[in-house]
């Protein structure tokens, strides 16, 4: 059992894993990025909504901390380096990206729906982590 | 940091994949730091030091 987990957090799944999906959603992000962005109706209980939000940030922080645990005690150093370097990269990338598309691209070609943007987080965590596992995690 | 990961592997005649198996770390990491993508952690870099019967500073040499 140990051997077979050791196996499934190895680079080279990772590195299948990394390019699949980031090829998956370039293709994905080039065919829907021309969709339409639905306004967002106001909430009819604004607080509830608020909560709401705050509620899936605790959960989501709480399953990030058992994953991250469960990368760190199944990868070795260089796997779990490489993953979280790449993590740091894309999501300072996909945070660039957000704020030069608003800035500079938005008022020409229209703002990018939700869809659109969680393709773009994964297209850019994708690119970092191969570029890490090329460049290595001291580059 | 500079190491003499190729140089130690060769005289006993380990592939990379032997001196994975025995520090108990990928391939691929053995491949990383041998050409100093990858600096290892200190208990990876103890391993390997022990695997040779050398100590760390042996293996591994500042810049």
């Amino acid at each position: 059992m140990q051997g077979l987990l050791k196996k499934l957090w190895s680079p080279p799944v990772f590195d299948l894993m990394f390019g699949g999906l980031g090829l998956l959603c370039l293709t994905m992000l080039v065919l829907r990025a021309g969709d339409g962005f639905p306004p967002i109706a106001p909430a009819a209980q604004p607080l509830v909504k608020g909560a709401a939000v705050v509620g899936i940030i605790v959960v989501s922080g709480i399953l990030a901390i058992f994953s991250t645990r469960l990368d760190q005690k199944l990868a070795d150093d260089f796997m779990f380096h490489t993953l979280s370097k790449s993590a740091f990269m894309g999501m300072m990338g996909f945070l660039f990206t957000a704020i030069l598309w608003h800035i500079f691209l938005a008022p020409r070609l229209g703002s990018l729906s939700f869809f659109s943007m969680v393709m773009v987080a994964m297209v850019v965590w994708s690119f970092c982590y191969l570029l890490t596992r090329l460049r290595g995690t001291g580059a | 940091m500079r190491n003499r990961l190729k140089v130690l592997r060769a005289e006993r005649d380990w592939s990379q994949a032997d001196l994975a198996e025995r520090v108990d770390v990928s391939r691929q990491a053995v491949n990383a730091i041998e050409t100093g993508k990858h600096d290892p952690s200190l208990p990876v870099a103890i391993r390997i030091a022990r695997m040779f019967g050398m100590h760390v500073e042996e293996v591994f040499l500042l810049d």
